[in-house]
């Protein structure tokens, strides 16, 4: 419990760390936001640039430390504030629009991977370290180079190829979006979700594959050397036996880690991939933060992957403690 | 050794059964594509539907019209609200919209407009000439949405409602002009605006105006726009319904284009001849009017670009055919002859007279170049250049905007090779848009690709002549060679003062003059909108032989028109 409570202050901290380099970080670029904004529409009205820059929050007249205060009281009553580049658009809202696709189509293809990927792994390492590692084994021997290549793909190469091919020559798939304008909703328009869905969580999880494969198989192979699954087999243990409950178990806790930061940063979007298939997601609106000076979108964007990382940072934790009796036993002491 | 099989075939047969979930489930799914591809424009009405698709990602819940152009979802400004006039920039010509007629009076300092009869609101209540003043003296009092300098750049004094359909504005000095910005105003219900305080803010989620269609229904991918059944221009619009989306590539929105799930979009092709138009010549349509300049810009405050004679050598040293044939393959023109005024060709007809102008023209001779540059007293030492002073000219930056203009950065590498050639140094710098929008107006450049700020919509070369060549625009402004001249300044204030076409047009080619004289920037290549359409299901369009338009994107008034005139076969 101790442990959880030392591992619960050192997120707050962080957390605290996080948020303030958010606030510094927009500030410390070059360039002017309002001048960015505003340089397409030169004959603006002075006094209208000056309201623009008094609702951006940047008029010079409050210090950079009363900045800072005012910031970090926005934030802990839940105000993100409005959008520079989509004035008025509430940084709230625009983040509420697109974060739920991300996390459906971007977190569905991490877990997806992720699973397939465990499943692969653990497969070959099993085929190769069985029985004294003496097996060749042909899924190992095409397994490591393809996860491998899979990994090497440019997603947004892949993206396009797929768009080009499957989508426009073959009529496959949807061309882009994330639906069809005007469909229904209820089951067909599920139907319709889920058909723009498919090639591009098919690309994340072809390239973030490897990864996972890689991992899963590198770490069963420690595993199997241990010397219990030396003595399950003298016992006779069934093969699949010693696979699943014992040594996949064992196998699978650095992928827990993995995993929990991977899934933290599927709240940053995948930028290319929304860009060649059009899907919604967050990872554009990020995109266009950056590219236009827009503090605000930068800033919320920015606190929403930091505290989604470090939360599921820390869940993990909590998860290897009950999971791993070793850890408990250590963190109890 | 049997348990090592069974085993093995156990596995297999998994692998075999999920391979088999996947290829089936992949047939269903396309089979479920195939059967529910979105239709074309439905047979259920004789207007149809146009699908139109904005490539610049966003479609936010704001229909307010009030607020700088790109805030608001795509359509309002085209399909709901309008403005009293329609300049076409290509042609110079005038439309009317929500105003009849126009009158300048009283030495200039009094204008007169008179609105159209017969308008009606979306909401059924009657449009009035209270409706505009209402909406100019909103501006006035909330000077956040004075987005076209409407009160802080013109000498406007006041605008009252002298009529039911009658509209006065005074002017302190004359500012002809300023109808121009005028026109640019979308115009709002009394009604309904008179109770919202804070207008920068507002969302107007259920937006009512005159415009030709009203919003059915949002969300944030797609906007759908049915026909206003009380427009005004009786019989129109012929269609519908608008369904407007947006994308985030305009790869995604050519593809779409192509395979007419979408009929109007607004994309720079690259290579639009061979890489769209050859695919179904029939059907896959653009056009694409000229309606800006991309400029060679020159600091004129930095040595040695403060040196006329050095400039005008320069002209004689670009290639700018081969260049607009590099950048654009042949889609748009080089600037040459007239164009080199910096004047928009369309309007050359109208406001220039050419044949004065002859003598002063250049055209791609490097020999004329390398003579020029000697005789202005600039002598190659070493393959390089040296100034008259004799200290030789340092290696010089030319500032493009990025990143991923590649028209921008094949002008620029090009202009580059072609001033190697007289022995100028120079690399191409690519500046991200918050560098690039900053360091122009702030004068941190040596030379520059850029076009004609602020000059978009204006109908004579007035606009573009005083946006890039005033010395009130300097300043952080839109005149970045930051080239002054007496003359220049004389003309504009003249012009300004004046309703009277003969005069204004004398103005007009005294600055032409000046600025071929003096060549503060070298205009390379014209400058288009990017309309693109699919002519499968609809007839109408704008073209060059029936220019009711200006090729403006479908989220743009111009855009408007193509929408009310388009109709089924």
């Amino acid at each position: 419990m101790r442990y959880l409570l030392r591992r619960f202050a050192v997120l707050l901290l962080t957390l605290w760390i996080a948020v303030t380099v958010n606030f510094a970080l927009p500030r410390l670029m070059p360039g002017d936001p309002v001048q960015t904004k505003l340089a397409t529409i030169p004959g603006i009205s002075p006094l209208a640039r000056q309201a623009l820059e008094k609702q951006f929050g940047l008029d010079t007249h409050q210090s950079i430390v009363g900045q800072y205060f005012s910031y970090l009281g926005h934030i802990l009553r839940g105000d993100l504030g409005r959008s520079f580049t989509y004035f008025p658009s509430s940084v709230t809202s625009m983040i509420r629009q697109s974060l739920p696709w991300t996390l459906g189509m971007v977190g569905f293809a991490t877990l997806l991977a992720c699973a397939l990927g465990c499943g692969l792994g653990m497969m070959a390492a099993w085929r190769r370290g069985a029985a004294g590692g003496n097996r060749n084994s042909r899924l190992d021997t095409f397994l490591v180079p393809l996860g491998v290549m899979c990994g090497a793909i440019p997603p947004f190469w892949l993206a396009t190829l797929l768009v080009y091919f499957v989508s426009f020559k073959l009529g496959w798939f949807p061309v882009g979006g994330s639906r069809t304008p005007g469909a229904a909703g209820g089951l067909s328009g599920t139907f319709d979700v889920l058909k723009h869905a498919v090639l591009p969580a098919f690309t994340l999880t072809l390239v973030s594959l490897g990864g996972w494969v890689m991992l899963m198989r590198n770490s069963m192979l420690t595993v199997l050397n241990d010397d219990f699954v030396k003595f399950a087999r003298a016992v006779g243990l069934p093969d699949r036996t010693i696979a699943y409950r014992y040594a996949a178990r064992n196998a699978i806790l650095p992928v827990f880690t993995q995993l929990a930061m991977a899934l933290g940063i599927v709240v940053g979007g995948q930028v290319f991939i929304e860009i060649v298939f059009s899907y919604q997601g967050i990872g554009y609106w990020l995109l266009q933060a950056v590219m236009n000076e827009d503090y605000p979108l930068m800033q919320g964007i920015f606190l929403i992957i930091t505290v989604t990382l470090l939360v599921a940072n820390f869940l993990a934790e909590a998860l290897y403690v009950l999971v791993d009796p070793r850890v408990r036993v250590e963190a109890s002491k | 050794m049997v348990t090592h099989v069974l085993r093995y075939a156990k596995a297999t047969r998994l692998k075999v059964l999920l391979v088999a979930v996947v290829v089936v489930s992949g047939v269903l799914l396309a089979l479920v594509s195939g059967v529910s591809a979105s239709p074309r424009s439905s047979a259920v009405t004789t207007g149809g539907t146009l699908k139109v698709e904005m490539p610049w990602g966003t479609l936010p819940d704001n229909f307010n019209p009030l607020t700088s152009q790109g805030s608001q979802a795509g359509g309002t400004l085209s399909c709901l609200y309008e403005q009293l006039f329609y300049f076409n920039p290509a042609t110079s010509k005038l439309s009317y919209v929500l105003a009849s007629s126009y009158k300048w009076s009283n030495k200039n300092l009094t204008l007169v407009v008179n609105t159209r009869p017969g308008v009606k609101w979306s909401d059924g209540k009657s449009f009035s000439a209270a409706d505009v003043a209402f909406t100019f003296n909103y501006v006035k009092a909330n000077q956040s949405i004075d987005v076209n300098g409407i009160w802080s750049g013109t000498t406007l004094k006041s605008v009252t409602a002298t009529g039911t359909n009658q509209v006065t504005f005074k002017f302190s000095k004359p500012d002809t002009p300023a109808i121009v910005i005028f026109a640019a105003q979308f115009i709002v219900p009394q009604h309904i605006w008179s109770s919202i305080s804070d207008p920068a803010t507002a969302a107007n989620t259920d937006p009512v105006g005159t415009g030709p269609f009203t919003m059915d229904s949002y969300s944030p991918t797609t906007i759908v726009f049915k026909k206003n059944p009380n427009y005004w221009m009786a019989g129109h619009p012929y269609i519908d319904q608008v369904l407007m989306t947006a994308v985030k590539s305009n790869d995604t929105a050519l593809l779409d284009l192509i395979n007419d799930n979408i009929q109007y979009t607004y994309d720079a092709i690259t290579n639009p001849a061979k890489t769209y138009a050859a695919k179904n010549p029939a059907v896959l349509k653009y056009w694409w009017p000229v309606t800006n300049d991309n400029f060679l810009v020159f600091n004129t405050t930095k040595a040695p670009y403060n040196d006329a004679a050095f400039r005008k050598a320069l002209a004689f040293g670009l290639n700018t055919t081969l260049i607009a044939q590099r950048a654009y393959f042949g889609a748009i023109p080089a600037s040459t002859g007239a164009a080199e005024t910096g004047a928009i060709p369309g309007q050359v007809p109208s406001w220039i007279d050419e044949k004065p102008l002859k003598s002063l023209e250049w055209t791609y001779n490097v020999s004329k170049a390398k003579s020029a540059l000697a005789a202005a007293g600039y002598k190659l030492k070493g393959g390089k250049l040296t100034m008259p002073n004799g200290k030789s000219i340092p290696k010089q930056t030319i500032l493009i905007g990025g990143p991923g203009w590649t028209d921008y950065i094949t002008i620029a590498q090009m202009i580059s090779q072609e001033l190697k050639v007289l022995g100028i140094d120079s690399s191409v710098v690519q500046a991200p848009w918050a560098t690039y929008s900053g360091n122009l107006p702030a004068g941190k450049f040596d030379m520059a690709v850029t076009w004609a700020w602020g000059a978009a919509g204006g109908p004579s070369p007035y606009f573009i002549y005083f946006y890039n060549f005033a010395k009130s625009q300097i300043a952080g402004k839109t005149n970045m060679s930051r080239y002054t001249s007496k003359t220049i300044e004389k003309a504009l204030a003249t012009y300004a003062q004046s309703s009277d076409p003969k005069v204004q047009k004398t103005q007009i080619q005294s600055i032409a003059q000046d600025v071929m004289t003096n060549v503060p920037v070298i205009p390379i290549t014209a400058r288009t909108n990017y309309f693109d359409y699919n002519a499968t299901d609809f007839v109408g369009w704008p073209s060059n032989k029936n220019p009711y338009n200006a090729g403006e994107a479908p989220d743009n008034p111009g855009g408007k028109l193509v929408l009310i005139n388009i109709h089924k076969p």
